[in-house]
């Protein structure tokens, strides 16, 4: 099996080539990041624009660096949602339309499954069961993973993703719409221990959710009030990643705690945060776990996590009907199963 | 070369329609179908390949309409085609919306000049100008265009003689009353049979292109607000 994975939800297109023999063989991102920075956001007519231009030419790029002709892919995976509808709507289109025409079967994969998987592209995988936290721009989680398709959810963020919280102080802190979080993160290596203390939400009542949002007013408040200078900027970035840390930390404990899983999974774009491996790590080692991360290119969105997850379920005998499938809301917890 | 075989594919508003011509011979599906060309067009193909008993890659080449038209709809028409194309080895022919209106009111009423339009939000409208020629196809006599309606109605007012029919739902404007020399189809919709004559000729002129190449023929621009919000 040959699978082709495309990836095209946000501002990202991603093209990969995943073998059930040899494992990943090939995997083309091009970034919009640059088309949208004027902004301060992703326009989504501008990000469809972009994915139409660019989606055939980087699955010829794949091709190639395969060494792979179009007659050698087996069968297809697409992200179906969630994401811009009509981002995602390019993506299903020429996936779903080139499945017919090479007559092979393909799949429209829920976005956050890609996410969830991309640690088994590893070497050192995770085998099943396993605890995920999953960290994205647009989501919060921890689900407990007992095969492909078999997901439960076990808390969620009720407002704001991690992710989210990290791009909108980025952003306060006047690192703008490319930085995000990877920014953050690298302004808080020059910062030190200081006397700012941002809270550690809903870790002191018992659950698994999440919320972020107060973390955000609260970074807001604060550094509308302190000196603009780089050091202080820097302090602050320290203590809001800290207290980000610190709270997915103390969830992850909890939910190995209750669960006893002996495997946590942390993917999405958050899991490349340094300190957030370094502190899971710890963690692990307390606990007498072992944790997995995708290495830090397949944390963010890219075609590989799609392929594998096609990969997956293509295997196990899914594929779609002759309709195109796209979904700008496709909720967590209709995450399992064909669909 | 009168044996080709071309499929066409059109879904650049509320209709969404595929149609399939061996020399003379044409198979067709239309429907008006808002919010659910995604659902039709793969189906429409597969059964105009079944029935007409061929097989996708022994084709000559696929046109889709190109645009104007909704934004969305564009991008259907043009990643199905470029996904069929690139998977089956055959080349793109993008063929005007507005062209393939013309060339359907030529079909359906005989018509001899056109003028189609339709709505391109936010008071604007996409309007071209065709006449017939000697083979029967379509001409532009300008480039497509959007505007606001009043300098569609002074062009027409300008340039054009009694008789040049009006279609499309770019002419469900107010100010239509003061145009009653003028006849009119407001309910009239770009349909993939129009496709076929107007590709065999472009694919004559060398016209057809890669997939990568193809892409929707969108006229609008300007698609960032300065509220940062975008037009559909
Ligand atoms: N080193 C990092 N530290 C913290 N956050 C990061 C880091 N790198 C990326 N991110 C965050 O990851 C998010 C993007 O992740 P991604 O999985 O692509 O999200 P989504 O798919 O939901 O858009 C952004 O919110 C970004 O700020």
């Amino acid at each position: 099996m040959n699978i082709l994975g495309i990836e095209t939800s946000c501002d990202e297109t991603g093209v990969a080539l995943y073998s059930e023999k040899h494992g990943l063989l090939a995997h083309q991102l091009h970034t919009q990041v640059a088309l949208h920075a004027p902004y301060g956001g992703v326009v989504p007519e501008l990000a469809s624009r972009d994915h139409i231009r660019k989606l055939l030419p980087l699955i010829e790029d794949a091709l190639q660096q395969a060494k792979l002709t179009r007659n050698d892919i087996t069968g297809i995976a697409y992200t179906a949602g969630p994401g811009l509808i009509g981002a995602l709507m390019v993506g299903a289109c020429v996936a779903r339309s080139l499945g017919f025409a090479l007559n092979i079967p393909t799949i429209g994969i829920h976005h956050l499954e890609g996410h969830l998987l991309a640690p088994l592209l590893e070497e050192r995988a995770p085998t099943f069961p396993f605890l995920a936290l999953l960290v994205s721009g647009g989501h919060t989680a921890l689900l407990s993973v007992e095969n492909i398709g078999h997901y439960t959810l076990l808390g969620e963020s009720v407002d704001d993703a991690a992710g989210e919280a990290f791009d909108k102080t980025a952003r306060l802190l006047g690192l703008g719409y490319q930085g995000g979080g990877a920014a953050l993160a690298r302004l808080a290596k020059q910062g030190g221990p200081s006397q700012f203390h941002f809270p550690r939400p809903m870790t002191d009542r018992p659950g698994l959710d999440f919320s972020f949002s107060g973390l955000k007013t609260s970074a807001m408040m604060t550094i509308a009030a302190a000196p603009k200078d780089e050091k202080t900027r820097a302090d602050i970035a320290r203590a809001f990643e800290e207290a980000v840390v610190d709270t997915l930390v103390i969830k992850c404990r909890r939910a190995i705690e209750s669960t006893s899983m002996k495997r946590l999974v942390v993917a999405g774009g958050v899991s490349a945060n340094i300190h957030l491996r370094m502190s899971l790590e710890k963690m692990s080692q307390e606990l007498g776990i072992e944790v997995f991360f995708p290495r830090p290119e397949f944390c963010t969105d890219n075609g590989a996590m799609i392929a594998y997850a096609g990969y997956r379920r293509l295997k196990a005998g899914e594929h779609d009907d002759l309709t195109i499938c796209a979904r700008a809301r496709w909720p967590l917890g209709e995450l399992n199963g064909a669909y | 070369m009168n044996n080709l075989k071309i499929l066409g594919i059109e879904t650049s508003t509320h209709a969404c329609s595929a149609a399939l011509c061996s020399g003379e011979r044409v198979w067709a599906r239309f429907e008006i179908a808002p919010a659910r060309h995604t659902q039709l067009i793969l189906p429409m193909v597969e059964e105009l390949l079944q029935e007409a008993g061929f097989e996708l890659k022994t084709l000559s080449a696929i046109a889709f309409a190109a645009g104007p038209g909704s934004f969305t709809g564009l991008r259907i028409a043009c990643g199905v085609a470029q996904g069929l194309a690139f998977g089956a080895g055959l080349s793109l022919i993008p063929i005007s919306t507005l062209q393939t209106m013309a060339q359907g009111a030529a079909r359906i009423f005989g018509a001899k000049r056109v003028i189609p339009a339709l709505d391109a939000r936010l008071g604007g409208c996409y309007w071209g100008s065709y006449v017939l020629d000697e083979q029967g196809l379509m001409q532009p006599q300008c480039a497509d265009q959007l505007t606001e309606p009043v300098q569609l109605l002074e062009h027409l007012a300008q340039n054009e003689q009694d008789g040049s029919l009006l279609i499309g739902q770019g002419w469900s404007v107010p100010e239509q009353n003061r145009l009653p020399e003028f006849p009119k189809q407001v309910d009239f919709y770009p349909n993939a049979v129009d496709l076929l004559p107007l590709a065999r000729q472009a694919n004559l002129d060398g016209l057809a292109i890669a997939p990568e190449l193809a892409m929707p023929y969108y006229l609008r621009d300007n698609v960032v607000l300065q509220s940062g919000s975008t037009t559909v």
